[in-house]
């Protein structure tokens, strides 16, 4: 499926949050990154139709999910109140920053309640439930009371809930968050076992959920795609530019640049720096391996950069 | 339909005890007690006693329809059932309104084979809840809370029961015998109920509910 999003603006009141955002989504695992406010969680909102945009759509295969007419002809259906157009159900998962339960619910009957509420037929319902709740390994759980669950488990259940009908994309809002390390480990193998079977968009401030888990980068600001590419591509954007330097060369660094971290090797204290701004390298320094990380910030404080002389 | 009926279920099922008890204080203590009073009724106290039955009534309706609106728009779940949801809410809104009926019935036959000439209340009784039931959905809606939404219906039911609204304004109109109601008032009711059917319909379609607050 390729979902194509034209020029798509967001306005709360006078504040616009989603500028003209133009993409081109595949079949493939997205991370979506960006500081708090470039627009993630209201950009996934638009593909989940929780809300509508103020201006642009957003096509899936060549069909508007706003109007129900294809990209450049005639509408024939209208997008009513579902993730329904032109007689075909478009199958969108999605995860919520906020999720949660009712706590009165069993995990069985919070499926349940998913359940009918994605229409999916009641004779299918409990197989459904069931080969969902395996998936993301709470079958055990499932006459647990939801109150009882951890907060990994919870986001697992989203997961689950999410996946109903087989939905050919999966919307997740910061799905790791505050889950420790073995939840995380289970909530990446669940999403693993999904890779090219649908399209994925993960929203994360974790650029190492990014390396472990996406094929590409979509990295915005200010209600503004910076880029938009492979790993690499976004990599890119800080290679030749990262150095490790120590204290007093740091202090002699002039122009634009972001310390990343500080490590110490054979005893001294070494900062990882990225140069900022155009043409920026270091005499008598070879720079490092850039990493995504690297990438992700040299794109998003390059912008900033321009306007301010360091940082 | 299938699936309003298994949500219904699961609806039930999770809030039992919120249901239970106000129906138990209903059949087990007001039912027994008025239908002693009806025995040998003047007109003041048949008017006394159904404006009692429509103020506990239309109290408990409110209360039940909180119930089904909290479980399908509750803040937690609001997002993630408002992606790809088959239900819509004035749908659910009429589902829960027929669970309600179906407790109230044996109340309402029982008030209904007493009564004698004042029968025509029942009928009354029930289109109340009808106005009451689709009001609090456009509330909770417009306020985006169920919660908000029951809170502000609740002040509109005391100022009604306390004749804090003139009583053709006043939807929830009691202790008046059917023959008393102006057909002013059936038009008042049924256009604030039709108003408010669009208006849920409208916010549904624009998503107005769905924004986080």
């Amino acid at each position: 499926m390729v979902i194509e999003i034209k020029e798509l603006t967001k306005k709360y009141g006078r504040k616009e949050v989603l500028r003209g955002i133009s993409l081109q989504l595949e079949t493939d695992t997205y991370g979506l990154a960006g500081p708090n406010g470039a627009g993630k969680t209201t950009l996934l909102r638009l593909l989940a139709n929780v809300q509508k945009p103020s201006r642009g759509e957003i096509f899936f295969d060549e069909e508007s999910m706003r109007s129900g007419r294809s990209n450049g002809s005639a509408c024939l259906n209208c997008f009513v109140n579902r993730n329904r157009f032109a007689g075909k159900t478009v199958e969108v998962g999605y995860l919520p920053q906020k999720f949660g339960c009712f706590p009165e619910l069993t995990v069985y009957e919070q499926m349940k309640y998913f359940a009918c509420l994605k229409g999916v037929e009641p004779r299918k319902q409990n197989g459904e439930i069931l080969r969902l709740l395996e998936a993301v390994h709470l079958e055990e759980k499932a006459e647990t009371k939801c109150r009882k669950l951890s907060g990994g488990m919870v986001r697992r259940l989203g997961i689950a809930q999410a996946l109903f009908g087989t939905p050919r994309l999966l919307l997740l809002d910061e799905p790791t968050v505050g889950l420790d390390p073995e939840e995380r480990n289970h909530f990446n193998e669940i999403i693993r076992r999904l890779e090219g079977r649908l399209t994925i968009v993960l929203s994360t401030h974790l650029i190492e959920d990014v390396r472990n888990l996406c094929g590409r980068l979509i990295v915005m600001d200010s209600g503004r795609v910076l880029m938009a590419g492979e790993l690499e591509q976004i990599t890119e954007a800080a290679r030749g530019r990262v150095y490790e330097v120590t204290k007093a060369e740091l202090e002699k660094l002039e122009g634009p640049f972001l310390v990343r971290n500080s490590v110490r090797k054979s005893g001294t204290e070494l900062f990882r720096v990225i140069l900022l701004g155009e043409n920026r390298e270091m005499e008598n320094h070879r720079p490092c391996e850039a990493e995504i990380e690297d990438g992700y910030l040299a794109l998003l404080k390059g912008k900033e950069a321009m306007n301010e002389k360091y940082l | 339909m299938k699936n309003i009926c298994e949500l219904q279920k699961l609806h039930l099922h999770a809030q039992r005890i919120f249901y239970l008890i106000p129906l138990l204080f209903l059949y087990a203590i007001l039912l027994p007690n008025q239908l002693l009073l009806m025995a040998d009724m003047d007109e003041t106290e048949a008017v006394r006693v159904f404006g009692l039955a429509q103020e506990y009534l239309l109290l408990l309706e409110l209360w039940f329809q909180y119930l089904g609106v909290r479980f399908l728009l509750s803040p937690e779940l609001r997002e993630v059932s408002c992606c790809g949801s088959v239900v819509r809410k004035p749908v659910w809104m009429f589902s829960n309104l027929l669970v309600s009926y179906g407790a109230f019935l044996p109340y309402g036959i029982c008030l209904w084979a007493k009564s004698g000439r004042y029968a025509g209340n029942v009928p009354v009784l029930f289109f109340q809840c009808f106005v009451m039931a689709v009001l609090l959905l456009f509330a909770a809606m417009l306020l985006k809370s169920p919660l908000g939404g029951a809170a502000l219906m609740a002040g509109y039911y005391f100022l009604c029961m306390t004749h804090g609204v003139p009583q053709t304004a006043g939807l929830l109109s009691t202790g008046r015998l059917p023959q008393d109601f102006e057909k002013q008032w059936y038009v008042i009711q049924i256009f604030a109920a039709a108003v408010s059917i669009a208006a849920v319909n409208c916010m549904e379609k624009t998503r107005y509910g769905n924004l986080q607050v």
